[in-house]
């Protein structure tokens, strides 16, 4: 799950991991109830100009092939 | 592949992202805006060695981070109209909710969560540890324990402590419990079912819970009762034997969804 970079062994690196690794159960349980929290963001549709200012982009960048 | 087809998929949650982050949704989305625009000006590219989502919440972060971030009061956040939820994620630091929302919402890895932010893995780890020792600081609480069996008590008081809250009392009865809170309430109840003199830990709640707006989880080795009764809400509900991590858990989401306000049961 964590990438630990092999120089950055130790008892104090250990130490810290598994506190960030109970944390992180600990928000894992507030996260589950956020996402719920927000839904309707999620499946509500993306205004408009979102898409429009990404096609405006497409659209001038195919003169210069991307 | 064209931007539209690479983000497009993924403006969804990045709209719930920055609404999270910034605890509106309209501010949110000018955010969104503003990293789309800077995309399609060139001012912005998209790492290329980064997934579309990736480099798309990374390219969001680098116009949040300049601006957003640092414009924030720096104390309160009583203007935002949001619900408590929103409100006790923006008393998180700028940074550490970054990485707490990136990681515990958005369920991108510390990997992931490093790219996005710029930050290292022992960076990550930190600010998720940051995170939540804020949580652990705003949620702080007074706690009834209603439980019959002393070793249990005693266990379930430690972690409490652990978490940073006090105990407001240990009942071991109905009764006990009642006159526990008889003069003001707790922030939290947690209830054993089956008590000592044969009295119902889900009598004591409903009691409770006619006087005060308390979140309540029930720890018990006989679920079934709660599940079959009508059951008090609001409720959690844990089977022993618990593993400690669990009752951190559900205790970090019951506080940090329950309303602040309204104290007082009517």
């Amino acid at each position: 799950m964590i990438e630990q970079s092999p120089k950055t062994t130790g008892s104090r690196r250990r130490e810290q991991t598994r506190a960030a690794d109970e944390a992180r159960l600990r928000q894992q349980a507030i996260g589950v109830r956020l996402r719920q929290l927000f839904d309707e963001v999620v499946n509500e549709p993306v205004p408009d100009d979102f898409l429009e200012i990404l096609r405006r982009a497409d659209d001038s960048s195919k003169g210069g092939a991307r | 592949m064209s931007l539209v087809e690479r983000l497009a998929p993924h403006l969804p949650y990045v709209r719930r992202y920055a609404r999270a982050l910034t605890g509106d949704q309209g501010a949110g989305d000018a955010y969104v805006r503003a990293s789309l625009e800077a995309l399609a000006a060139g001012e912005r590219q998209l790492p290329p060695h980064l997934t579309p989502r990736v480099a798309l919440y990374h390219v969001f972060h680098t116009i949040w981070g300049v601006t957003g971030a640092r414009l924030e009061p720096s104390n309160d956040h009583g203007g935002i109209d949001g619900d408590d939820a929103t409100r006790r994620l923006l008393r998180i630091a700028p940074r550490s909710r970054q990485a707490f929302l990136l990681t515990a919402l958005e369920g991108f890895n510390p990997t992931e969560a490093g790219q996005i932010l710029n930050a290292g893995p022992g960076e990550i780890e930190q600010l998720i540890a940051e995170a939540q020792a804020e949580i652990d600081a705003e949620l702080a609480t007074q706690v009834l324990i209603i439980e019959d069996e002393p070793v249990i008590a005693a266990d379930i008081e430690a972690l409490v402590r652990e978490l940073g809250h006090e105990v407001f009392d240990v009942a071991s009865t109905r009764s006990e419990a009642v006159d526990a809170v008889r003069t003001k309430s707790p922030g939290l109840v947690l209830a054993d079912i089956q008590l000592a003199d044969g009295s119902s830990g889900i009598d004591a709640v409903k009691d409770i819970l006619g006087r005060y707006d308390v979140p309540v989880i029930f720890i018990t080795a006989f679920p079934e009762r709660l599940l079959t009764g009508e059951r008090p809400e609001p409720t959690f509900l844990i089977t022993k034997p618990f593993q400690p991590e669990t009752v951190k858990a559900a205790i970090g989401q019951a506080l940090f969804f329950h309303p602040a306000k309204a104290k007082q049961a009517a």
